[in-house]
């Protein structure tokens, strides 16, 4: 054996490499060679040496940076899924409820810190024009690293939610309208992309983003005697950890 | 590892899906940064190859061959990004003339943190390509294959390459006084 053939089988041997022949031919060879076994403790103590290394912890914003910076493609056209769906739901119910509903400009409550969608001119996704409505439902929350609010206005066509949260930390969050008497009609975003919109159970869901709004279109359920302002929920968490729990809170006007 | 799911996470990214860009980036954010710290020995500039590797390794989504492993080709660019960063580096010491320093970063705390700042020194005194090896065999724990294919160097390359870098390694240790 050559010195470069003995330094591949020692090295492999360090490095956990070698097959069960290849472990029988190293013994062999350290049980015969000087410099075999010269060069085998060298490395040993060199691997040795190196994984005492402390582990380097990231800073704890990076996440938050990495996603901040990356753009992907435009996310396919939720509706469109659902027109290719097998949904139980009819398609023409679908789209006689999503032209039932309309928006109104200027209905949102006025806060600097944080503003749900208020003009359409931003909007991502096609919601029609609503008359003037009334604020039926609001819940404006702190999480830890972020704020949030929520916002229900109830017009003669039907109902509009506002959504916004904006953190320093990516959240996962799930609005769902449990049992409000509501369902979805329509959906359109203006920051942040929510990454499941489950249009028979009333559920939208989203993480990885620090601001996410988006405003959706409701009508009242076919079977539903009334609408429970109380039954619409938010969760907030971050990896596995629950950052808030709360239910949209009737207004009365 | 984690390496499972990876072309699932990676298709949904391409429909613009940005809770799997989520997944995917916690699961090599961390070996990513240590990576590049690593290569560079400071924590803000390894923070900042970080976040360049995921930018550009999602930029180029539509480039990536599912053929490979996501990991090696995301490893490949923060390699490639710490030596681009080590070049610019130098380039920027020969007009400063000042020492490029190891960022002690919260290890000067306690003594036996000691250890690993001389680690980190002794590895920013191997080439770029050496450390490159030693960073992916000891840190990332891989195979000399696995090593190759993220470094697109043969095999043989690597053994070599990782041999004289422990070689060095071991005369640094021995001139510091250093018992292994």
């Amino acid at each position: 054996m050559n010195d470069e053939a003995m330094i591949d089988l020692v090295q492999a041997g360090v490095d956990g490499e070698l097959d069960d022949a290849g472990r029988e031919a190293l013994d062999r060879l350290l049980a015969t060679s000087e410099d075999a076994r010269r060069i085998h403790g060298e490395l040993t103590a060199v691997s040795h040496w190196l994984g005492q290394a402390e582990p380097v912890e990231p800073p704890d914003d990076l996440h938050a940076r990495i996603m901040a910076g990356i753009e992907l493609p435009a996310p396919r056209r939720r509706w469109l899924d659902f027109l290719r769906s097998d949904a139980a739901l009819p398609l023409g119910y679908g789209l006689a409820a999503a032209l039932g509903v309309v928006v109104t400009l200027g209905v949102l409550g006025q806060r600097d810190a944080i503003t749900v969608p208020g003009d359409t001119r931003d909007l991502v996704g096609t919601l029609a024009p609503m008359d003037q409505g009334a604020q039926v439902g609001a819940s404006r929350f702190e999480y830890a690293g972020g704020q949030g609010e929520v916002l229900l206005t109830r017009h003669a066509e039907g109902y509009r939610l506002d959504f916004a949260i904006r953190g320093e930390m990516p959240v996962d969050w799930r609005l769902d309208l449990g049992d409000s008497g509501l369902e979805l009609a329509s959906l359109a975003t203006v920051e942040g992309t929510p990454a499941a919109v489950d249009w028979r159970g009333g559920g939208i869901t989203g993480g990885g983003d620090t601001v996410i709004r988006f405003s959706a279109g409701l009508s009242q359920a076919e079977g539903a005697n009334e609408v429970r302002i109380n039954g619409i929920e938010l969760d907030l968490g971050r990896a596995g950890e629950s950052l808030y729990q709360g239910r949209l809170a009737p207004v009365n006007r | 590892m984690a390496r499972d799911g990876d072309a699932a996470l990676i298709r949904d990214c391409r429909n613009g899906d940005r809770q799997a860009l989520g997944s995917l980036v916690r699961r090599y954010e961390r070996p990513v940064y240590n990576a590049a710290y690593r290569m560079l020995g400071n924590a803000d500039e390894a923070a900042d190859v970080a976040q360049t590797t995921f930018l550009k390794a999602f930029e180029k989504l539509d480039h990536y061959n599912p053929k490979y492993r996501f990991f090696s080709w995301i490893y490949r660019i923060a390699v490639n990004e710490s030596i681009d960063r080590i070049n610019g580096r130098s380039r920027l010491r020969e007009l400063d003339d000042s020492p490029a320093s190891v960022d002690p970063g919260p290890d000067d705390i306690e003594d036996h943190r000691q250890l690993s700042r001389q680690l980190q020194s002794s590895l920013n005194a191997l080439t770029e390509d050496q450390r490159a090896v030693v960073m992916l065999r000891h840190f990332v724990e891989i195979s000399y294959r696995e090593i190759g294919e993220i470094l697109q160097i043969p095999e043989k390359t690597v053994k070599s390459r990782l041999f004289t870098a422990r070689q060095r390694l071991k005369d640094m240790l021995e001139h510091e006084g250093v018992r292994p």
